[in-house]
């Protein structure tokens, strides 16, 4: 999937980071967070805010809930969701790398064709991988839909996308870190647009289908209405043959002279009606070009945007095997590569 | 696909050495994933109407359904008093916040542009515009006109040639005829989105269903023809066949609540009327005034005639420009005297003012000396049994009390009065701004004990947390009387609602109440169904010209308790034509369920 479904934890990660990057005090008790904004945030939010993510709880003590589309973080989210940036970041190691590298040579088993153990030599490395983030937007009379993707790229691994460690990583600052903004720029472009065609591509598909499914109701119901209009005038013709007939097998003079009037009185109706129906016609064309150019009007918009750039400095682990098989791992990131 | 890179931007930041900090970048992350989980399950834009808002539980689910299933095309149709114009609002706040639409035009009856522009601002927070001219439909992208000036040859040329995001129609069962010029407009609008709104979809015969739908997404229903071969049971359309399959179909177009689905506590209310009398003198400046104003509409409306007669050809372009002039005068003559009466009516200070004014556009000599012994007269009554009686009220209900008059000078006299009786108060008009008016709904909310508040000021404002209403003076528009009502008498009103008319005996408004309101049982009426009972009024004219010409046209009190019965016969057809339409709707509908249900 290319966007992760995100729990209410991560929401509450927001709201944690949120606070902690503002220095912001507060509890957390029985899952009720008890805040004291300072003066800049508490106009907004106010000073003393308690508040939870638990609905439930939120309605029985009367207190503020924290959940999708509430004030506090939809505010917070507008604060963050379109600040552009550029960043030279070290991950901070949690644990011994090594450790973890061993971990995952154990766990990978790689063994000779006759069964027994391979062997292998583990090199410790540092590399600087690239990382975007973009966001893609799609309009269209179906509705609005919004993709956000993460990409950490390097010439020496494959691209990896929407890593969700990156969320959980602390990170520090690295100075005097180079960067090739165009070239960076230029390669994070070629990869989410692959990345997003898929996505594209089927918002397209389902547009096109809807605006296909409209049309095709309309031709066919104006055809329909054009057709029922015929059809007065098919009656009027029906009911004047039918008198013409009966004129002729009139017995007397009298009857034939008599329906030869209806007949005539029925040609000066279907005269009108003919007329009728033309206008009639005529209206409902207007009607069905009318409606067809509403729907071509019913537009499909994309639009993806760049919003943060910059280095992650990793710590990274090559795992060269004696069978020829050799393996990039970022521990941190939980990313293995076979090279 | 448009692909911005922000390439500037970037090396900008990395130029001035800008590098963001490690918090910065995970909390964009975070912010943009947040982003990318909002779907319509939840309403992003609950937070800026639910304190203003008693949300229920029906109108909640009815947007949600919009928004989430029926793409682009809806028909709310609850019942009235549900709050459709809610539902709307929030479909369109949301449409709004999610960035789904820019352009939005909503068409109403012309006497509900400023309610739903006071609505959509006080609620929803949101600017519309009430366009009236050609320049005004390209200038704003969210606009509010009365359908009738939309459909205008020098609008409507521009409103069709402009691409509307959202079209919402109001009132829409006025469209049911597909010959009308109303139908023809809004079918040739372009819109992307399309919403109407109507408590009666069926009013004659099931066709008209039909034509709404149609009009709403040609060929949903099929044509009229397959429609009635398929759902129509008889030639006339009164009866509906395959209930169910229909029922099917409209749930994906159409939101029927009804009353009895939607658990809500409707409460009672009590009417007490407090006929006041006037002493001997007060009587007689009374009718002096009357005749007096009647002697000035019969001369105006001679006047009238003689222009109307003029023979065009016989007078040159100037004389013609001044007898339109004159005309034009005549017309606001003829409004200020049906003012006068009112005014007078209403309270002799207030009355007096407006002779005053009155004064001002007379010549006649005659007409002058007339006018100034009036008023001469008339500032010698100091004294006011309405404030009385209402200073009385107060004292006895001990709770929070809505005063309500049509006029700024008698809502003056009130709060002097109020004052001078230590009785806390707070005025709310039409001409205080937003800030003012919800700061006045504060404070009523607060401490203050008693809202003294004009028509004008009063449209839109929910005032459900107080339950007493004293009709100062008595409006002529049995609407406006509703629209009162409607204040306080809402969903979200716990106790029973007391009405106190206050009027004076052998007085036009005591004839009104007695004539005209009770027989029609107008205190009684549900919010919302005037507006349907009048529109089967084929009169032509306005309710309050037709009380007027009633009150002219009278020689005498027995008189015009008459020409007053005549009118009241009249609504009382209205209403009974309107029970039809109800019994009508109730028959169809109860066999369908297209609304929501709560648990």
């Amino acid at each position: 999937m290319l966007v992760k479904k995100m729990s209410e934890g991560t929401l509450q990660l927001l709201f944690e980071s949120f606070l902690e990057a503002n220095s912001i005090k507060y509890k957390l008790k029985d899952n009720v967070y008890d805040v004291a904004f300072p003066k800049e945030f508490g106009n907004i939010f106010g000073e003393k805010v308690k508040c939870t993510f638990d609905e439930q709880l939120a309605e029985q003590k009367n207190l503020l809930h924290l959940g999708h589309g509430s004030f506090i973080l939809s505010k917070i989210i507008s604060m963050y969701l379109d600040q552009k940036g550029i960043f030279a970041l070290a991950i901070k190691p949690k644990h011994e790398g090594i450790n973890a590298a061993q971990d995952k040579i154990d766990e990978m088993r790689i063994t000779h064709k006759n069964g027994s153990a391979a062997s292998y030599k583990v090199e410790e490395h540092s590399i600087d991988l690239c990382f975007a983030s973009m966001r893609l937007e799609m309009r269209s009379v179906l509705g609005r839909d919004t993709f956000f993707s993460t990409t950490l790229f390097h010439n020496e691994i494959d691209p990896v996308f929407d890593n969700e460690e990156l969320l959980l990583i602390d990170f520090e600052k690295i100075k005097n870190q180079k960067m090739d903004i165009p070239h960076m720029v230029q390669e994070a472009k070629e990869l989410f647009s692959k990345h997003f065609a898929d996505q594209v591509q089927k918002k397209q598909q389902q547009h096109i289908e809807f605006v296909q499914k409209e049309v095709k109701l309309k031709e066919e119901h104006y055809e329909r209405q054009l057709l029922e209009a015929n059809m007065i005038v098919d009656q009027a013709r029906w009911k004047i043959e039918e008198k013409r007939q009966a004129a002729l097998k009139s017995r007397s003079f009298e009857t034939m002279y008599s329906r030869a009037a209806e007949q005539k009185s029925a040609e000066k109706k279907m005269k009108g009606a003919e007329k009728d129906v033309f206008t009639a016609k005529e209206e409902l064309r207007e009607e069905m070009l009318a409606e067809l150019e509403q729907i071509r009007n019913m537009k499909l918009s994309c639009a993806t945007e760049l919003l943060q750039i910059g280095i992650i400095q990793v710590q990274a682990f090559t795992i060269q095997y004696e069978t020829g098989k050799k393996f990039l791992y970022i521990p941190e990131l939980q990313v293995m590569q076979e090279k | 696909m448009d692909f911005f890179t922000n390439e500037d931007v970037f090396l900008r930041l990395l130029k001035e050495n800008t590098l963001a900090a490690p918090a910065e970048l995970k909390l964009s992350l975070l912010s943009n994933k947040a982003s990318t989980l909002e779907n319509i399950k939840d309403l992003l834009a609950e937070e800026v109407y639910k304190n203003t808002i008693q949300l229920l539980p029906h109108q909640k689910k009815s947007a949600l359904k919009v928004l989430n299933e029926f793409t682009h095309r809806a028909l709310l149709a609850d019942e009235v008093g549900l709050g459709k114009t809610i539902e709307a609002g929030m479909i369109i706040k949301e449409y709004l916040v999610r960035k789904m639409v820019k352009k939005v035009l909503i068409l109403t009856p012309a006497s509900l542009t400023l309610q739903w522009q006071e609505e959509l601002r006080s609620k929803f927070k949101e600017d519309f515009f009430v366009a009236t001219k050609p320049e005004d439909w390209d200038q704003y992208e969210l606009i509010i006109a009365s359908i009738d000036t939309a459909k205008t040859e020098r609008n409507s040329k521009i409103i069709c040639s402009l691409h509307w995001d959202l079209l919402v129609v109001d009132e829409a069962h006025k469209l049911k005829n597909k010959q009308s010029l109303n139908y023809k407009f809004v079918k040739k609008i372009s819109k992307e989105r399309f919403l109407m709104l109507t408590a009666t979809p069926l009013q004659n015969n099931i066709y008209e269903l039909w034509n709404l739908i149609d009009l709403l997404h040609p060929g949903f229903l099929g044509t009229s023809k397959q429609f009635q071969e398929q759902f129509v049971k008889d030639k006339l359309g009164l009866d509906i066949a395959h209930g169910e399959e229909l029922q099917k179909k409209l749930s994906r177009i159409m939101i029927r609540n009804l009353r009895r689905n939607t658990n809500i506590k409707f409460v009672d209310r009590r009417v007490n009327t407090v006929l006041l009398d006037y002493h001997e003198q007060q009587l007689k400046f009374y009718q002096d005034v009357l005749s007096f104003i009647k002697k000035q509409y019969v001369a105006l409306a001679q006047e009238a005639k003689k222009t109307e007669e003029a023979d065009e050809e016989t007078i040159s372009t100037a004389e013609l420009k001044q007898l339109a002039s004159d005309y034009r005068r005549k017309g606001l003559l003829g409004f200020a005297l049906i003012m006068l009466t009112r005014q007078i009516s209403s309270s002799f200070r207030t009355g007096v003012k407006a002779l005053e004014r009155y004064k001002e556009g007379l010549k006649d000599e005659a007409q002058l000396r007339e006018i100034d012994s009036l008023i001469l007269c008339g500032k010698q009554f100091t004294e006011d049994q309405k404030l009385d009686a209402i200073i009385k009220l107060i004292k006895k209900y001990k709770t929070k009390v809505i005063i309500f008059t049509t006029f700024l000078e008698s809502q003056k006299n009130i709060l002097v009065e109020l004052a001078l009786n230590n009785i806390s108060a707070v005025s709310f008009n039409g001409i205080m701004n937003l800030e003012e008016k919800e700061d006045a709904i504060a404070q009523f909310k607060g401490d203050k004990q008693v809202f003294v508040c004009t028509d004008a000021g009063s449209e839109g404002r929910n005032l459900q947390f107080a339950h007493i209403l004293i009709n100062y003076d008595l409006p002529w528009n049995p609407m406006r009387v509703e629209q009162r009502i409607g204040r306080v008498h809402r969903i979200g009103q716990t106790d029973d609602v007391e009405i106190i008319n206050l009027a004076f005996n052998h007085t036009i408004e005591a004839y009104i109440l007695s004539r005209l309101y009770e027989k029609i049982d107008l205190f009684r009426t549900a919010v919302g169904e005037m507006d349907a009972v009048l529109s089967e009024l084929k009169t032509g004219k306005s309710f309050e010209v037709s009380v007027f010409e009633s009150v002219i046209e009278s020689k005498d009190a027995q008189g015009l308790q008459k020409n007053l019965d005549n009118i009241s016969k009249q609504l009382e057809t209205a209403k009974k034509e309107n029970e039809k339409v109800k019994e009508f709707d109730e028959k169809i509908f109860s066999t369908m369920h297209v609304g929501e249900k709560n648990e």
